[in-house]
Parts: structure tokens; sequence; C-alpha cells
């Protein structure tokens, strides 16, 4: 593991003068390299680039490998519906008709389903970012594998034979466990227990039938050497203290909960805590704008800052704009630096004019690099890289220019020229590339179209 | 003729028969232009051919994330379609696990679907399950308690006790929403026609008649909207009504939820007095749940006398 990485320390409770960053970058992660939610669930090449595509872009300190809640269920029986832009649904349950328990010789293995694909991406990755990443493997909780085995069916069983669930959840139990085990192999660092479902109960019925399988889950991780998460999806609010109980090294909680008052919470139990970027109101349809400043608005709600992680709400939908994803990652890592953008933003309209070029009447082409500071923002960095390679190309036959968004007359240019997103690429005035960095040829091939 | 969309939504526990209703009320509204979203594929299924016979029109939903209520974003894109479509009526299919609370938000975000009316929530009870999801799966709850009409089905097959259990605990739990007895599907045509959230909401004189549960609150000024609906959140599940003004910030807003249904809005009011009323029957475990909602809010809520 990475000694000095912040979400280890974090992990390890201790006192950070940064914060963590983990992109729940699932699906999501395809976007970045132009693959479909099935290709990167299911194809290891793509799986691999696109991880590396968002260590690259968004510096995490520590990212999911495989977000997927029915690669076991899948294993299992279950039969999956695969839609283009999200992971997969269960559609059939092998115990929806027979409420039996499987034998335990039918639990996943390292050579089932999809697992052989995951192990190998998930060894590449350490070997590839390892040494600055924390990694996280994704597996599905016990209730809700359950819920998926059973089906609807299991709500009525918590009622009618509640030893019935409870061997039922014995053997998920044992489902978790093995997974945890093959992924600690195969070098993840954390490992996350995403359980949905356990929202859809009541905290009674929480401490009734789950607290046991849980708490066997994290202290079998934690006998493993890892660290362990619990993910929580939709309002937990009241089963926040129960799941504590569990004894996580952190927990993960979407926008449903209030995150300021929930920490109040785990602070008591010493439990680390993250979330909880709302995913369609303001990561799928905000501005970068509107993305700094929720996470700054959350860190400064905050009380102490020790115990906690910035992270998405849960996994973030495909079609996420990758420059709100910029923009989270740099409210994180220079978040004196974004305030004081945000505050320009605010307070630029009226004291400074900027004068554009007349783009009609350039003598030579023009390349324009609009960016939130390529010194301190990887997306930036590489986008401004590229326009040096193509400058020292080119020489002289271009000009070319940096606009940081941290100068308030560099604000005012962006509002002037209507750019909306960092980084982005402008050439002779016209929106040429926004936030994916364009490969040599292809910026060749726009310089040229305008000589 | 107005160019208005009326908006059906039909929830229910899985197994309900949500879409044995469908199919019924897609039969009850032929010759209009009828669009349907469904959320959920189900076992029965509304095929292609029924939809073409009737002059229907359908999105499905399919998410991996669907028990996440943040994850509306495809529910979204559908309406953003049907805005352009223009039907007469939408009837929407909730995901039998969805929270329904999160659709009617939606579509009160200012102005943002100008041109669809949320008409109302039909809730379905199986009333040979009933009791055994009520109490184990929060969604059953929670749909019913919004529900503007309750469909208890399949009494054809239930117990005569069964359906007696299930009529009781709908009327002592869901008191002023009225329920009727739907086999197969069957109901009337009238009920649909005159589906409304305005009937008469439950309130205090109403549920003098119960073992009624009423406490008051007082909300600090220093509040977020937000945080105020978190607050909310954490004990509305054990509540009929709650309700009152408050100033969070400079800014008036009235707290009115039904049921599970939270609505903070802004209002143009000077008797904001920061007091919430809310309001509880028999078999709701308010006093717990307020509890723990104070201690996580303590610096901004407090309980107060009534009579104060």
């Amino acid at each position: 593991m990475p000694s000095d990485n912040v979400l280890l320390r974090t992990l390890r409770h201790e006192k950070t003068d940064t914060l963590p960053w983990v992109p729940f970058a699932g699906v999501h992660a395809g976007k970045l390299i132009g693959k479909s939610a099935k290709e990167v669930l299911t194809d290891e090449e793509a799986l691999f680039d696109s991880l590396m595509a968002v260590n690259k872009l968004y510096k995490p300190h520590g990212q999911p490998v495989m977000f997927d809640l029915q690669i076991e269920a899948e294993i299992l029986g279950c039969e999956l519906m695969w839609p283009d832009d999200s992971p997969p649904c269960v559609k059939t349950h092998p115990l929806g008709e027979t409420a039996t328990v499987p034998c335990e010789c039918t639990l996943p293995t390292e050579k089932d389903g999809r697992i052989p694909m995951v192990l190998r991406a998930m060894r590449r990755m350490k070997e590839a970012v390892g040494d600055t990443t924390l990694l996280y493997g994704l597996i599905c909780g016990p209730f809700t594998l359950a819920g998926h085995l059973r089906g609807n069916d299991l709500f009525m069983d918590m009622y009618d034979d509640e030893e019935y669930v409870e061997e039922l959840l014995a053997y998920c139990t044992a489902c978790c466990n093995r997974m945890a085990q093959l992924y600690i192999d195969a070098g993840m660092d954390v490992i996350a227990v995403v359980d949905p479902l356990v929202s859809q109960i009541s905290s009674a019925h929480f401490e009734t039938f789950l607290s046991k399988p849980f708490t066997e889950i994290f202290e079998h991780i934690r006998k493993l050497g890892a660290f362990s998460s619990f993910f929580v999806c939709g309002d937990a609010s009241r089963s926040i203290d129960v799941m504590c109980k569990t004894n996580p090294d952190s927990i993960s909680v979407d926008e449903n909960i209030d995150l300021p008052a929930a920490k109040k919470i785990t602070d008591r139990y010493n439990i680390a805590i993250g979330g909880n970027i709302p995913l369609t109101s303001v990561m799928l349809h905000g501005t970068q704008q509107d993305n700094m400043k929720y996470v700054l608005d959350l860190i400064d709600r905050l009380d102490d800052t020790r115990n906690f992680i910035v992270a998405p709400g849960c996994d973030m939908p495909y079609a996420v704009p990758v420059e709100n994803g910029i923009a989270v990652a740099q409210a994180v890592l220079q978040p004196e630096s974004v305030r004081e953008m945000l505050r320009n933003y605010i307070a630029a309209e009226d004291s400074i004019t900027v004068n554009l070029p007349d783009y009609d009447k350039l003598s030579k082409p023009l390349v324009e690099v609009f960016t939130l500071d390529s010194d301190t923002c990887a997306a930036c960095t590489y986008m401004m890289g590229a326009a040096k390679v193509a400058k020292a190309h080119f020489g002289d036959a271009i000009d070319m220019t940096e606009y940081k968004y941290t100068q308030k007359e560099n604000i005012i240019r962006c509002k002037a020229m209507g750019v909306k997103n960092l980084p982005s690429i402008y050439i002779n005035g016209k929106l040429a590339f926004s936030s994916i960095i364009p490969s040599k040829d292809e910026f060749y091939k726009a310089i040229e179209a305008v000589q | 003729m107005s160019d208005l969309c009326e908006l059906i939504l039909i929830t229910g526990f899985l197994g309900a028969g949500k879409t044995t209703v469908l199919r019924r009320l897609l039969g009850m509204n032929a010759g209009k232009r009828v669009h349907l979203i469904v959320n959920e594929f189900g076992k029965i299924g509304v095929d292609g051919a029924l939809l073409k016979d009737l002059g229907a029109t359908m999105d499905e939903i399919v998410n991996g994330s669907i028990f996440c209520v943040c994850r509306l974003d495809q529910f979204e894109a559908a309406l953003d379609e049907v805005q352009k479509l223009k039907p007469e009526l939408l009837i929407v299919e909730a995901s039998g696990l969805s929270d329904p609370t999160a659709i009617r938000s939606l579509l009160e975000q200012g102005g943002r679907y100008p041109d669809i009316h949320y008409r109302g929530c039909i809730a379905l009870a199986d009333a040979t399950r009933l009791h055994r999801v009520i109490d184990t799966a929060r969604v059953c709850h929670k749909q019913l308690s919004v529900a503007d009409l309750i469909l208890l089905t399949k009494t054809d097959i239930a117990l005569p006790d069964q359906i007696a259990a299930a009529e009781e605990l709908l009327h002592t739990r869901y008191p002023g929403i009225p329920v009727v007895h739907a086999v197969e599907g069957n109901i009337a045509k009238e009920l649909v026609d005159t589906l409304s959230t305005s009937h008469p909401a439950l309130d205090e004189s109403y549920a003098r008649d119960l073992t009624l549960q009423k406490r008051c609150l007082e909300i600090s000024q220093k509040m977020a909207p937000d945080e105020l609906r978190s607050f909310l959140r954490l004990f509305v599940e054990d509540t009929h009504r709650i309700k009152g003004f408050v100033k969070l910030g400079e800014k008036t807003f009235l707290v009115d939820c039904v049921g599970s249904y939270i609505k903070v809005s802004p209002a143009q009011s000077d008797q904001a007095d920061n007091r919430l009323v809310v309001l509880a029957s028999e078999g709701m475990p308010l006093r717990k749940s307020l509890k723990e909602a104070l201690a996580w809010y303590k610096d901004s809520v407090c309980e107060v006398s009534q009579n104060t």
C-alpha cells in the first residue's frame, strides 16, 4: 500500500492536511475512452484502459476496479439484462420459487463467470497504479445478494420464516467472505461491501438479520489485512448507528443522507465516512462551478474533516461530463485555489473588461488553452502538454497561449468566449477539444484545417 | 382543449398486481393518446401488440441502480420525451422497490415540466401478503402513505380474515385514503376519472378520532432547507401530517408533509412562527423516531409544548 496516501491515513483515522478523493467511476470510466457500460464490465482491455483513464484524469487517492453488484448473482444463476449505459439488472431469481439454501460448494471460485477477467484487471491495476492509489474491490452485500437470489419473497420470508432468512444470509455471507478473499489476493486494499437494499428495511430489522453477517464480513476483511467500507444507497439515515456497530473501517453514503449530521454519529465510533456528491442534480446535470461549490460547501459544513472521504454518492452515471469529474478533483486537491476561483466567478462581472482577438483577421492559427490550472490539475496538465507538443511541431506557424482559471481576467475571458468546460482548447476562437485530451494526429489535423 | 398531460402514478410492492391494473387503465382510456413509463420489467409485461391496438406508446426504464432514488436521470429523460410527444395521459408504473415520493418531488421542481399535471397516485396492496411486507419493506409503507387511492387486490383468493385484517390495517394506518377492492385489476372508471391529490387531507379534527399523537417542534432559523428536509426524512414515515410555516435564513417556507411525502416550498407569509405540528396515530413509532431525529439535529430543532 502507498504509505503516504491520504486515503490510507484517513482509513487509519489519522488527521490529514488534505482530504482523500475516491471517484466511483464504474460504467462512467467507459465514457472516458468511448466504451459502453457492457464493454467495461465484460472486457478486460476496456476495463483496464478505462480505469487508467480515470486515474490519469481524476487523480484519485483510491478507485474501484469493478462496480457491478451482479457478478456474484450471475455466477449463482441469475439471468441479467444489459443496458448500454448502466450496470446490468437481475432479471430472474433462482430461488424465487423454492426457499432452499444452496450448498456452499456452489460459492464462486476464481474460475467462475467474470471473476477471472476482474482478477486480471485488478492485478494489472495494482501493478500500474498501486504505488499511488488504493484500489477498491467491490462485492455485493449479503442482503442484496439474498434479494438477487430469492427475489421479492425475501421480504415475506422475513415475516414468515426468520430461520430461513438467517440461513440464506449465512450462505450469502460466506459468498462475501469468498469474494473478499479473492479480491484481496489480487491486490485490493479496500473491500467495499455494497448493499443498497439495506435502506429498504428498518434499523430493527437490520439488527435482527444483518448485524451478525456484516460484523462477520468486516472482521474477516480485517483479518485478511485489508480495509473495509460499508456502501449503502438511499435513505439509510435511521440505520447509520446500527451500521457503525458492525465495525467497518468506513461507511459510504449518498445524497439521501445528511452527511455532516451522519458524521457526528460515525465519529462517535471512529469510523470514516465518504460521500455524497449528488449523482444526477450535480454530477450529471450541474456545471463545473456547481460541482466545485458542492464539494467546498460540504467540507465547510463539517465540524472536523478527519475521517472524511470526498466521493460521489454512489456509482457515477455513465454520462457524467468529464469536466465535472475534473472539477471535483480540483476542488478536493486545490481547495483554496478553487475557493478563489468561485469568488472571482461570482465577482467577475463588472470589474475588468477583456478584449477578445479578432478571430476573422488572424495572421496565423491561434491555439488558446483554457485550464483550471495546468500546474495542479492533471487533466489540464495533459491538455496543456498536448498543446505544447503541437506548438513544438508547428513552431512560429501558430500562436499558442494558456488561460488559467485561477486569474480573474481569465474567468471573464471564459465568460466572454462562452467557454463552458475546462480544460478545453479553442482554435481560432472555436471549440476544438473539450476535457478529453486529443491525440497528436487529431490536434495536428485540427490546426491544418485552419491554416 | 387543454395541452396539459395528466400523470397517474401506479405503485405497489412487487407482485401486488400493478401490470394487471395498468392493462385495465389502458383499456378504459382507449382512444386517448396514452404514454406509459414502465420502471420495471414484469413477469406479465405489457406487450407491443397490446400497446399498438390501443394506440399507446411506452418507455421502459431499465436501471442497474434501480434502488437508488438519486438515479432518476433515466426517468427525467423519459419525461423530457413525453413533453415532446404531448400525450393526453401519462401512466407511470413505478418499480416495486422505488420511492414514490421522489417522482412527485421531481415534478414539483419549479417549471421544469410545466405541461405535466400530477393527477395522483394509485397504490396497490395485496390482501394476501400485505401484513407480511408492510413492516419488513419500508417502501411498502411509503407507497401506501402517499397514495390518493388504495386498491386492495387479490381479494378473490384471499381468506375473509386476511381481507378484514388488511382493511383494518389500511384504515388505521392511512386514514382518509379511500380503499377499494380490485379483483384482476377491475377498477371503476369513475374512480380513475376523479382521482386527485386534493382529497380532504388528514387534519387535526380528523385525527382527533384516532389515538392521536401530536407533537410540536421549533425550528432554528439557521437551518438550511436541505437540512430541514433531512431532519424530516428521519421520522416522516411515522407521521400522517407535518405542517407549519418556517423562516430559514431570510426566506419563508411552507412545510406540508402528507404521509411520507415531504414538501418544503417557498411561501409568501408573515406568519412564520418556525413551529411544526406533527400528527401521528396508533401504531406509529413516532416517539422513538422523533427522539432519534432530535438527537441528530439537537442544535437546530427542539420540542416545545403545544400551548406555548
